[in-house]
């Protein structure tokens, strides 16, 4: 059993790395962990291994060929261990990692036979997806504070340009790009390519999944007219999109396309305010998809119109009530304050804790 | 594959000292490495990361552990760098004896046992018997199962005869052994009357000490002129479930009460099953300290108070984040919804779930 990974998945962050890796480890002889971050692991036992095994680590230190030999086994000995547990022992071990994109250098210098599979995907969805995995991710990724358009659009170039900078000394065995598009559209064909690159054969386990994907949702449903401006003001995300292929943006109302993208409706939306009424008539109208999709971007700013977020909690299941929630958790007004105490009330807690918990006691009392 | 010796015991000089005599054993490499932190620190660090991992095969538990196991005893070759023989001393070596115990199973442990040294980190008599008794009950609960594995050495015999305490040691470990002890002689350390009093009043350091074969003091008339070693051995017998015991004492020191003492009663009486007052006692605690963390916790364990409602606000705007943890797990307890929960006590991202 060799568990030394074979090859590894990169690409920017909310561009199908996690699609890919699912689809991959339904192979028989292919386990893909998720993010194991197997390059961090082996770097922090060779540091601890150099610090006496100590914590308190310098991260800027050099390691030592010993200690980073350490590192390697322990990465090894954890994808035998995987291999192992998912009964796949004379299998494959692979992880993938979207920053592993900025990693590619030392990547190889630790794992010189290694193949690297990079999957691209338009950065405007990259973007819109990524707003919208930080306003309705479950678990670590969704916070009160969302990056900025500018900042997502810029992370996507880099991440890019540097796997592909780094990729261009590798020989054309070891590196594949594949697209996202093309894999939503064509999950079979795109599998096997991937699949005999990195050394196995196809087989049927996952080409039964592969044939039930489907094209998800772009950036024309799913980013508002400001935020694709804020995409294209980025120079170097708006000229990588060019540079792979994708079409431009229609910005403006006689560009071909543009009455079919959301840019239509919201080019004229910008400050929180005006997304919070238009949030509000589009409730009136019974449409609460693109209600919410007005009240999530009445919140995401630096500044905020509360009503936005008073609004979302009212859907309390749903994961944009969640991103309100951890937005007005802080605010003090009692509108605000009565809005979290209902939502904890419509998600299981009794009406007199709800309440107490938001800082209404002593009116209980009373 | 490398033997590794591995020395370890409550905080004291002499380990490091043994091991450098050890090490001039012919075939013996002395390293100065913090093992079980490396192996604690790799299987945490990587269960964290698998911990975001929602596939089919994510059960950590079933490869993780098994692969920071096989890494053990290539470590173990990787610091001996040839030698046959590795001999480590760390204090941790006792502390986390079960783990190495169970990763290293060709290893060799040493116990060296004293009762008690001061320790200059124990600022109050309560604390005490934290810098002894942690490094001393894992090995009490190790050494039958290791049976030849483990070895005791009494810190005192060590200090009166280093030499025929070394010959004993290097003979039972195989050791061709060091002609005799050189160099610095173990330092004879005997612990003040305020550390033997400390380990004495507590029930679970008391029973420690005459494990190990000390005597423990009677501290009959030093716990009534010391209301801190009164309250340490109170709250002792506490957790010790010696409720009938705790309860005189506890009642007398409430006269003059200090959060400790607040909190060990309140935890009395919540052993008794007398809540109302326990919820009491744990307020007043946090009355008299609101950064009393501890009674906060042990209060919102108690899920089925109403009186709690009074102090969830401020407990969801306290600045420390095991008590806003304390207060999600009895939100989830009166049926909120976790991921809610951890949004409106602000820990989501922290290890909130469990205690």
């Amino acid at each position: 059993m060799n568990g030394a990974p074979r090859f590894f998945v990169l690409g920017a962050g909310r561009s199908g790395t996690s699609i890919l890796q699912s689809l991959l480890s339904m192979h028989a002889r292919l386990v893909v962990s998720h993010e194991l971050r197997v390059l961090e692991l082996a770097v922090l036992t060779g540091a601890l291994f150099d610090n006496a095994g100590e914590p308190n680590i310098d991260e800027r230190a050099p390691r030592t060929p010993a200690g980073l030999a350490l590192g390697v086994r322990f990465v090894e000995l954890l994808g035998e261990e995987q291999l192992r547990a998912a009964d796949k022992p004379e299998g494959v071990y692979s992880d993938k990692y979207p920053p592993y994109c900025e990693q590619l250098a030392h990547l190889d210098r630790l794992w010189p036979q290694a193949k690297f599979v990079h999957i691209l995907r338009d950065g405007r969805d990259v973007v819109a997806s990524a707003i919208q995995a930080f306003i309705t991710d479950r678990g670590w990724r969704r916070q009160a504070e969302t990056p900025t358009v500018e900042q997502l659009a810029t992370h996507w170039a880099r991440q890019v340009r540097a796997a592909r900078a780094y990729a261009a000394r590798l020989p054309r065995e070891r590196y594949l790009e594949i697209s996202y598009e093309e894999l939503t559209r064509d999950a079979a064909n795109v599998l096997d390519i991937v699949l005999r690159f990195v050394g196995l054969e196809p087989d049927a386990s996952h080409t039964a999944m592969a044939k039930r994907m489907r094209p998800g949702k772009t950036w024309r449903d799913t980013a508002s007219h400001l935020e694709l401006v804020q995409f294209e003001s980025v120079a170097d995300a708006s000229a990588l999109n060019r540079e792979l292929g994708y079409p431009p943006t229609p910005l403006r109302p006689s560009d071909p396309g543009a009455d079919a993208t959301q840019s239509s409706w919201s080019a004229t939306l910008t400050s929180p305010a005006q997304w919070a009424d238009a949030g509000l008539a589009a409730r009136a109208r019974g449409d609460e998809k693109r209600a919410a999709f007005c009240f999530t971007r009445a919140i995401r700013g630096k500044s905020k119109d509360p009503r936005g977020a008073v609004a979302l909690l009212e859907q309390s299941a749903s994961g944009e009530a969640l991103f309100a929630a951890m937005n007005a958790r802080g605010w003090s007004d009692e509108h605000s304050r009565a809005a979290l105490a209902a939502w904890l009330q419509a998600r299981g807690l009794d009406a007199a804790t709800a309440r107490s918990v938001m800082g209404f006691h002593a009116e209980h009392k009373r | 594959m490398t033997r590794a010796i591995l020395i370890g015991g409550p905080p004291n000089p002499n380990l490091h000292l043994l091991e450098g005599q050890l090490a001039r054993c012919e075939g013996v490499r002395a390293v100065r490495f913090h093992v079980s932190a490396l192996l604690e620190r790799l299987r945490e660090a990587t269960q964290f990361r698998a911990s975001v991992w929602q596939g089919v095969h994510a059960k950590a538990s079933q490869w993780v552990d098994p692969a920071v196991r096989r890494l053990a005893p290539e470590l173990a070759a990787a610091l001996a760098s040839g030698a046959d023989v590795l001999v480590n001393a760390h204090v941790d070596n006792a502390r986390h004896v079960e783990l190495l115990a169970d990763a290293l199973p060709e290893a060799h442990f040493v116990f060296v046992a004293h009762a008690g040294r001061d320790d200059a980190r124990a600022e109050h008599v309560g604390a005490i018997p934290a810098t002894w008794t942690p490094f001393v009950e894992p090995w009490l609960r190790a050494r039958d199962a290791l049976g030849e594995r483990g070895t005791t050495v009494q810190d005192e015999q060590l200090a009166r005869d280093p030499s025929g305490t070394l010959a004993a040691l290097c003979s039972s470990l195989g050791l061709r052994a060091a002609a005799e002890w050189v160099g610095p002689r173990p330092i004879e350390a005997a612990p003040s009357q305020r550390t033997l009093e400390a380990l004495s009043a507590s029930v679970a350091a008391r029973r420690a000490l005459e494990a190990l074969g000390y005597p423990a003091l009677d501290v009959s008339s030093a716990l009534a002129r010391d209301p801190a070693l009164a309250t340490l051995h109170a709250r002792s017998l506490v957790d010790a479930g010696e409720l009938e015991r705790a309860a005189p004492l506890l009642e007398r020191l409430a006269r003059a009460p200090t959060p400790a003492i607040h909190t060990a009663l309140a935890l009395l009486r919540r052993r008794q099953g007398r809540h109302d007052e326990a919820v009491l006692g744990f307020l007043r605690a946090i009355q008299a300290d609101a950064n009393h963390v501890e009674a906060w916790t042990h209060l919102f364990a108690m899920t089925e108070r109403d009186e709690l409602r009074a102090v969830a606000d401020f407990a969801r705007q306290h600045p420390n984040v095991k008590v806003r943890s304390a207060l999600a797990r009895w939100l989830v307890a009166r049926g909120l919804d976790a991921e809610a929960a951890e949004i409106v006590a602000s820990v989501e991202h922290q290890g909130w779930q469990t205690r």
